[in-house]
């Protein structure tokens, strides 16, 4: 038998759902109601989880590819025959689709530029509109969004092109999709009280669609299908988020305190604050998310290029600026500050080529981190000199050695492609949050895992936790995970102590048992295991005894297994990839073996 | 979990920091409650302008008010009332909540009717 097979409880991030993250032990089942009612099997002792933001939390998903949030903002989003206004149109479902369903409509005319539409009610903001469509006796589609300004493109379905595009669009798009299928595109930045789809020409004309979406960000993605509620997928609020590395392997539960990003744009380049002697190209390239929402930058003249973002800053905070950059013809990128609440106007230069950063002259932190296929997600970590303006500034340079805002030769075609900026206070950078034209920021609500365990799983007389766990980053405070009996009396605590070490110990009535410290890379994966057995306690990690004592009593009445302490503070951030407890105290060569890298 | 979005607006940062320490912490100041906190401070209400070579015009203008913005857990705090303001949606700064920014604008144009933005259907071209 496998040592890990004896233990009573098991969390190994594989299986989550809105407000749950699931235990591999006890077995029993987990469906259908993941709040514990009926169908549901007690004895699970599986965590509760909650987090209330969806659209500004991210992952990296199982193919190592950024996961967002994505919502058809839509009702009856191939229904047109309900929620939509007719005007001057029919519909009659039931047409050949692109898919090769029968979930197509004719639209047919009944007046001159004949039209469906439907109302929407959004504040400012990055947004895409999309539909399916196919020439009848008409060849010409136009679709149009409505809010402060009329969005509206033209599209010509015999030949695939765009006849007209208007000033607020940002980007129009027809894609052939087969069989005479397009999927027509169009996006703005602007609130939304409507969107329309026309029928141009005269009256009695036609044209087949299928597929509306409406959509934050720059690009049409995936078909979400919405009814009577809008469709949505991907990052749902309250949903564990299992963490990959870019290569899609060691999964790991990913739990992050709160954060804002304040960039209003994170995505949509053309909103930042300024642009010098930059061009800007809107989805040129296919981004870490998978989907051509990436920008392209490239130098307008021979000189110093940049692009900026500015912020108010408060005096003492610390703030991280991250972006994700491949290089695209132009193999060095600088990233900057400026403005009165940036001391010295440091600099770093990074490699994308060998992905390295090439100098920093002095930030508090500036690294570097591989996304595959091309992208880097570099980072600048500073702390604000004064309250006032801030600017971080993206430098398209020449050589390694540039000095701040170094100039750069312009050839009409290289430069950088770049995608999802994160401007927030912290001293380390956190996940990927969209931003798309919130100017005070969006704020990412904290991940807390809690609820774990029970009396049957846990044994408050002999036993070991074990986690597998490493820290977001060398940052310094309180963060535990701990068995305890619904109060803070009975503990036993694994901690990151804030002076940057572990820390492991466990309280009976209150009264500290046994305690153990010892320093160890934090932000490296370690395994650790905490024995509890009265008169025997010992902690060992990475296959190694750190430490033992060998008097003091077990706390009592352990029954919950929490990302937080008992009293519901110091609440765990950091990467899990496996978490156990065992109701038998085990040996010193079994923990070393279960501990061993 | 139900979520709700709410924005307040205080004379100044002690003032919101006194009604966000009222809703709980512990002797170390530590919060004790689950909702979350976004104290925007004193926002924008004129962006700054820049010249061609990115130098600062006309710096940016700061409103007087101090604003907070919280996602409440399970129901809102009452006692905040008197702090709640209304912007059209959905302000500068959200929790990223899809749904929690919805029940805000529902909310909104329930409760101030002539503010639902009015629909012109003239393409104008």
């Amino acid at each position: 038998m496998a040592l890990i097979d004896k233990a009573s409880l098991l969390f190994v991030p594989s299986v989550v759902a809105e407000g749950k993250a699931f235990n591999i032990l006890p077995s029993g089942n987990r469906a259908p109601d993941n709040k514990g009612g009926a169908g549901y099997d007690q004895t699970r002792a599986d965590f509760d989880f909650d987090r209330g933001s969806n659209t500004a939390a991210t992952r990296v998903n199982a193919d190592g590819l950024i996961e967002k949030y994505r919502e058809n903002l839509l009702l009856q989003s191939n229904a047109f025959d309900t929620t939509w206004a007719s005007v001057g149109a029919t519909e009659t479902s039931g047409q050949s689709g692109y898919d090769n369903t029968n979930n197509a409509w004719l639209i047919q005319s009944t007046s001159s530029n004949g039209r469906i539409e439907q109302n929407t009610s959004y504040g400012s903001g990055v947004r895409t509109y999309s539909v399916y469509a196919k020439a009848g006796t008409s060849n010409i589609l136009r679709i149009r969004m409505q809010g402060g300004a009329n969005a509206y493109a033209d599209f010509d379905l015999s030949d695939g092109s765009v006849d007209y595009t208007d000033s607020d669009v940002i980007e129009s798009k027809i894609n052939s999709v087969g069989s005479g299928w397009y999927r027509c595109s169009i996006n703005t930045n602007d609130t939304s009280t409507k969107v329309y789809i026309y029928v141009i020409g005269a009256s009695g004309l036609n044209i087949l669609i299928q597929n509306t979406q409406l959509e934050s960000g720059l690009v049409a993605t995936d078909v979400l299908t919405s009814g009577a509620t809008t469709g949505k997928a991907g990052v749902l609020v309250d949903l564990p988020r299992i963490n990959f590395d870019a290569n899609g392997e060691n999964g790991s539960l990913l739990l992050e305190p709160s954060r804002t990003n304040l960039n209003a744009y994170s995505e949509y380049i053309d909103g930042w604050s300024d642009k010098i002697n930059v061009t800007l190209t809107p989805n040129a390239a296919t981004s870490p998310e998978g989907v051509d929402n990436a920008y392209k930058i490239y130098p307008t003249a021979t000189g110093s290029a940049y692009f900026f973002d500015s912020q108010n800053l408060v005096s003492g905070t610390d703030y991280s600026y991250s972006i994700f950059v491949k290089q695209d013809g132009v193999r060095y990128y600088q990233l900057t500050t400026s403005g009165g609440a940036t001391s010295g106007n440091n600099y770093a230069n990074f490699d994308l080529q060998e992905g390295t950063k090439a100098f920093d002259s002095g930030f508090d932190d500036a690294d570097i981190e591989d996304y595959g296929n091309g992208w880097y997600r570099i980072y600048v970590v500073f702390t604000a000199a004064a309250t006032g303006i801030g600017r971080i500034i993206s430098t398209l340079i020449d050589e390694p050695t540039d000095g701040r805002l170094g100039a750069i030769s312009k050839n009409g075609t290289d430069g950088s492609l770049v995608y999802g900026s994160v401007y927030e206070a912290g001293s380390y950078p956190s996940s990927y949050i969209p931003n798309h034209g919130e100017s005070g920021g969006v704020t990412r609500a904290a991940d807390l895992c809690t609820g774990g365990g029970s009396a049957e799983s846990i044994n408050s007389t002999e036993g070991v936790l074990y986690a597998e766990i490493s820290a977001l980053a060398e940052d310094v405070s309180f963060k535990t995970i701990c068995l305890h009996d619904g109060t803070n009396t009975q503990r036993i605590n694994i901690w990151y102590w804030n002076d940057g070490t572990f820390k492991v110990d466990g309280h009976n009535s209150n009264v500290q048992q046994f305690n153990f410290d010892f320093d160890a890379d934090l932000t490296a994966t370690n395994k650790i295991a905490v024995k509890y057995k009265a008169n025997d306690f010992s902690v060992f990690l990475n296959g190694s005894k750190m430490d033992s004592d060998t008097s003091g009593a077990t706390p009592i009445g352990l029954n919950t297994l929490d990302f937080r302490n008992g009293n519901d503070l110091y609440p765990f951030y950091g990467n899990v990839k496996q978490l156990a407890v065992f109701n038998e105290a085990l040996s010193d060569s079994e923990l070393a073996t279960l501990t061993t890298l | 979990m139900k979520y709700t979005f709410r924005k307040y607006e205080f004379t100044d940062a002690a003032s919101a920091q006194s009604a966000i320490d009222a809703l709980g912490i512990d002797d170390d100041g530590n919060a004790t409650h689950r909702h979350t906190i976004a104290m925007l401070g004193h926002i924008v209400t004129t962006a700054a302008t820049y010249d061609d070579d990115g130098e600062e015009l006309t710096p940016a203008v700061l409103a007087d008010n101090y604003s907070v913005d919280v996602l409440w857990r399970d129901g809102v705090v009452d006692d905040w009332a008197s702090h709640i303001v209304w912007p059209d949606p959905v302000g500068v700064h959200s929790f990223g909540n899809s749904e929690a920014n919805a029940e805000y604008t529902a909310t909104l144009y329930a409760l101030f009717p002539d503010r639902v933005p009015v629909i012109d259907n003239d393409l104008n071209d």
